[in-house]
């Protein structure tokens, strides 16, 4: 065969390939609205399902690239759910939902089953109660957003779990994940270290005193003022002594004058 | 020393002073406040800007800004119950923008990013 025989052979085939609908593929927002109703019906939370389609429908995206995030996401529901079950039997709804929905999430942003489970068994070796599915899930989501900030996993459960040995609330553990990531910069230069905060932690800082003195937002300050620029002002004099008031002798009366 | 100063000292006055202009001198990310989360986008050539998110299913007109006193600014107020709400800016009714600053991003799966602004409990 001549080679431009082969092309156009190669190309028909690929354009067939995208000319004919694979047929797994949502064609229609029916398709995808039944998507959401199986992953109810297997007991999977069906909120996020339905928000991140009727998202995609409001942004224009067809159906096709909706169902495949959807998909995505429904594995990362399932694989939570099974993680829940599996650790927290006795937990039931609507409590399995957000945690699962939490955990997921996580799993969305990159955490892995072993990461989670190592999480767990940290927490749990601390001595302190089991904690519950909620704390699990939140703790997860934390440590995703160290993750998120590529830090050290490791150093980054480190803080989670010593979050949660000194009984920082599910919603604490989170906004200790989200401030590690909102100061990326620092931990990844030097500047902060995951270690460190973990101390603090254990110290008894409690969360709203981490990161208290770096709440404020720095501001440039002019060249001048800059440590090592500021020029060197010689000693300013002592102030004169005021001198004492000097005693004026009585004016004379005023003498009228004549006319 | 003064003089120098004074520059520095200005701006960070006018800075308190004109909350409102804020906007035009960079972008505002979404604020909690005791009426609810302030959305403000600065938006030139916008003719209608509306706030979409995770809170309202997504709808590109239910929550509409309101155009401000500085030419090309729009604002919005909106109560939000406590927790993590994911949201994005629809111009023209089909625009859909990115939030130019907010607290957190999320990749939305479709090739855009959603801003992301945290509700915290008052209570907690």
């Amino acid at each position: 065969m001549r080679l431009k025989t082969r092309l156009r052979v190669a190309l028909l085939l690929i354009g067939m390939t995208f000319a004919v609908p694979h047929p797994s593929l949502a064609q229609s927002v029916d398709d995808l609205r039944r998507l959401a109703d199986d992953a109810a019906a297997r007991g999977l939370p069906a909120a996020p399902i339905s928000n991140k389609i009727r998202e995609g429908l409001a942004k224009g995206v067809p159906p096709q690239r909706i169902e495949l995030v959807v998909r995505q996401m429904t594995l990362h529901l399932e694989n939570a759910d099974r993680m829940v079950r599996e650790m927290y039997p006795a937990t039931g709804r609507p409590a399995r939902d957000a945690a699962v929905t939490l955990l997921a999430e996580s799993f969305g942003s990159g955490m892995t089953f072993d990461e989670v489970r190592e999480l767990n068994r940290q927490s749990q070796a601390s001595g302190k109660p089991p904690i519950s599915a909620d704390d699990l899930a939140s703790a997860a989501k934390g440590l995703s957003f160290i993750k998120e900030a590529k830090l050290s996993v490791a150093d980054g459960t480190g803080v989670i779990v010593e979050g949660m040995k000194q009984g920082f609330l599910s919603h604490q553990i989170l906004d200790l994940g989200r401030e590690v990531k909102r100061r990326e910069g620092d931990y990844r230069t030097g500047r902060a270290s995951l270690r460190d905060l973990r101390d603090a932690i254990a110290r008894g800082d409690r969360p709203e005193q981490l990161f208290r003195e770096r709440r404020v937002e720095p501001v440039e300050r002019p060249a001048t003022m800059r440590p090592g620029t500021a020029v060197e002002r010689p000693n300013r004099p002592e102030a004169p002594q005021r001198p004492q008031p000097v005693e004026r002798p009585q004016r004379p009366e005023q003498r009228q004058q004549p006319r | 020393m003064r003089l120098l100063l004074m520059p520095f000292v200005m701006t960070i006055v006018a800075i308190a002073a004109c909350g409102s202009c804020a906007s035009a001198l960079g972008p505002v990310a979404p604020a909690v406040t005791p009426d609810g989360v302030r959305f403000v986008l600065a938006h030139p050539d916008a003719r209608s800007v509306a706030l979409a998110g995770s809170f309202n299913q997504w709808s590109t007109v239910s929550h509409p800004l309101a155009p401000t006193n500085t030419p090309g600014v729009w604002i919005a107020v909106v109560p939000l119950p406590p927790g993590e709400h994911l949201f994005m800016y629809v111009v023209n009714g089909d625009r859909w923008i990115s939030p130019p600053l907010a607290e957190d991003y999320a990749e939305d799966g479709f090739g855009s990013r959603n801003g992301i602004v945290v509700v915290r409990s008052p209570e907690r």
